[in-house]
């Protein structure tokens, strides 16, 4: 995608935002006489500049030629893959526990981005997750969530 | 006296004796993984320094920092890879000296060179911070702010062609950091009735989030590129003739890096480049430079590790970070109940000069792991990425949960994670962010606290004339693309 369109979608989208909040830090009701004492002030003006140069950003690609592209070719299939799995992974942390989101989530996301050893893969999964429930169990002293879902580890 | 044997009592204690060094090393595979680096390492250890305690957390922070920056030499010896931004000046005569069959000896002058460059430079951190400090103690809210505001467009002016970008991205992490209760007031701002919200965003899953996170998203969605052959690593000490004989060059290495690490955003990549150039101008074997000169690799290395301590400057004595690195740190220090700032020398002495001590046994730690670690390095750069970035997604969960065991803090990791993405993606910088997270509560409390002292007046700032110094040079920081863009106009435009 061009930089100038993104540019132009990303400003949009800034500005969007940065109005809503505005209109929401006035919606509020929250003002004081004094400036000093306003708690809203301080990040209306936060506002006002993000709204400013997201109009900015805006004007300068409906309106200067940058042809270039953003951030050269991006494989868009592992990114969602990996999106995928880390949302899962990080939602899903507390109610799974650790062991069972390592286990799952090392060889499922080595072997969806391409890794194919199934016997290293394991070893190093087993490795990798003894070595982390030991390191924060019995060197920092933190007891890593067992899941609310299943009664393990812990 | 009693403050030197306090640091010194903080730096023997085992804990901090085992995080530096465990720093260092963990720092050292870190940097040695290409594209990895600093900023990865020190926000995804950001949620440990919770639980070491204060000597252990600084110290483990230190350790991965000057860790890290010193491994990026290593792929770039072996694979001619920077494993690491900064190490990209080490790239052009590393390789090529380890192409010649003389690998040990390029990490061992690697090895040496880092470790001298950093403590040169933590000498200088010393003698200059103090000082520097000396001026920062006249100051007051109105001075403080201009400080913030000046810190705060240092980095953004520093995004040259991403200006517009970089002021936004400033605004943002401005805006995020006036999340939950207003310090003045106690008002609760932009909670949307959540109750999570009501208690802020926390810095350990916001950072985690922008750079661990969005660093994997990142990776796997880049075109891989295929590197040759890994070639057996080991170490060879140069000798100390061969370093009395090129001692000009270590030391004026190291001095430029430290003179650039205390400019604000100008980081440890433009000092090793400068650096290089200033050897290949001045070296006698000038015409050996880019065909495995060990000149060039010094001068690299030298001042790549003096950054790390000339970033310091600036940030321990002004509270002022000058690179996202130094930025984080801030962050870290702040969280173990650290301000860095002029007053930092007044009234935590004894942790200044244990911050000092640990920086300067970080480089002596460095050389002993990056001797007793070289025959491993090839093996370390063999671990296949896929299953990095797995272990890492599950090291970000792990490390920002056991902070406050706090779901919400994942979902803030989540969040961040995918608009760092899509910010980097068109080209936004991701350093003012954190710059304005960080200095945001500090900008915004001066700032009302200023106005209470001058009755709402905010022209009445320029009557201070620490802050008229520094607004004028935050407006011609700002200026100064515009100038280079008209000079460039003038200069060429007949053409």
């Amino acid at each position: 995608m061009k930089v100038r369109l993104l540019d132009i979608l990303y400003g949009t989208v800034i500005f969007g935002v940065a109005a809503f909040l505005y209109w929401y830090a006035v919606d509020t009701g929250i003002s004081a006489r004094r400036v000093a004492s306003d708690p809203m002030w301080y990040p209306k003006v936060i506002l006002v500049l993000l709204g400013l140069c997201s109009a900015i950003l805006v004007v300068r690609g409906l309106f200067i030629r940058i042809n270039t592209s953003a951030s050269g070719r991006l494989e868009w299939r592992p990114m969602a893959v990996t999106l995928l799995v880390s949302g899962g992974a990080l939602l899903l942390y507390e109610r799974f526990g650790f062991l069972l989101v390592s286990l799952l989530v090392i060889p499922l996301l080595s072997w969806l981005l391409g890794f194919r050893r199934p016997i290293v893969l394991a070893l190093i999964t087993a490795g990798f997750t003894v070595v982390v429930w030991v390191g924060f169990r019995f060197g920092l002293g933190i007891r890593l969530p067992a899941g609310t879902l299943f009664a393990l580890g812990g | 006296m009693d403050t030197f044997v306090a640091a010194i009592h903080m730096l023997v204690m085992p804990a901090a004796i085992i995080a530096l060094i465990g720093g260092t090393f963990v720092g050292i595979i870190v940097g040695a993984l290409p594209g990895l680096g600093s900023v990865l390492a020190i926000s995804m250890a950001l949620p440990l320094t919770f639980v070491l305690g204060q000597e252990a957390s600084i110290a483990l922070l230190l350790g991965l920092y000057c860790g890290s920056v010193y491994g990026g030499s290593i792929s770039a010896i072996l694979i001619n890879t920077p494993g690491t931004p900064q190490a990209a000046a080490t790239v052009m005569d590393g390789y090529p000296m380890a192409r010649a069959g003389r690998v040990d000896l390029a990490l061992g002058w690697a090895t040496t060179a880092s470790a001298i460059g950093g403590l040169i430079a933590t000498v200088i951190l010393a003698v200059a911070s103090p000082l520097l400090a000396q001026v920062g103690l006249r100051f007051g809210p109105v001075e403080y702010f201009a400080l913030g505001l000046f810190a705060l467009t240092c980095i953004v002016s520093v995004s040259r062609e991403h200006m517009v970008k970089g002021l936004i991205a400033g605004l943002l992490g401005l805006f995020v950091a006036v999340i939950g209760q207003d310090p003045i007031t106690g008002h609760q701002r932009f909670h949307f009735g959540s109750f999570e919200l009501s208690a802020g965003i926390g810095i350990v899953p916001f950072l985690v989030g922008l750079f661990a996170l969005s660093e994997v998203l990142w990776r796997v969605s880049e075109k891989a590129s295929a590197s040759g052959g890994i070639m057996r690593s080991g170490f060879a000490f140069p000798g100390f003739r061969e370093i009395r004989a090129r001692a000009v060059v270590i030391v004026k290495s190291s001095l430029i890096g430290t003179w650039v690490g205390t400019l604000p955003g100008v980081g440890a990549t433009a000092a090793s480049m400068v650096s290089y150039a200033e050897a290949k101008r001045s070296s006698p074997n000038r015409d050996n430079f880019g065909k495995g000169e060990p000149d060039g690799l010094i001068a690299a290395e030298a001042a790549n590790n003096g950054v790390t301590s000339g970033a310091m400057v600036p940030t321990l004595s002004l509270g002022i970070p000058g690179d996202p690195i130094t930025a984080i740190m801030l962050g870290a220090l702040v969280l173990q109940g650290i301000t860095p700032g002029p007053r930092l020398f007044v009234d935590s002495g004894d942790v200044v000069l244990f911050i000092f001590m640990a920086l300067f046994m970080a480089n002596f730690v460095l050389f002993a792991c990056g001797a007793l670690m070289a025959p491993a390095f090839s093996r370390i750069l063999r671990v296949p990425e896929p299953v990095l970035l797995a272990c890492i997604l599950v090291l970000v969960a792990v490390g920002t949960f056991s902070v406050n065991s706090n779901p919400f803090d994942l979902v803030i990791v989540l969040i961040s994670g995918i608009a760092g993405f899509l910010l980097r993606y068109n080209g936004f910088p991701l350093a003012p962010i954190v710059i304005g997270f960080v200095l945001g509560p500090m900008i915004e409390q001066s700032l009302r606290q200023g106005l209470i002292l001058t009755r709402g007046d905010l022209l009445a700032f320029v009557n201070y004339p620490i802050a008229l110094a520094l607004f004028i040079l935050t407006v011609l920081l700002l200026l100064t693309p515009l100038f280079r863009r008209l000079l460039m106009r003038t200069r060429f435009g007949g053409l």
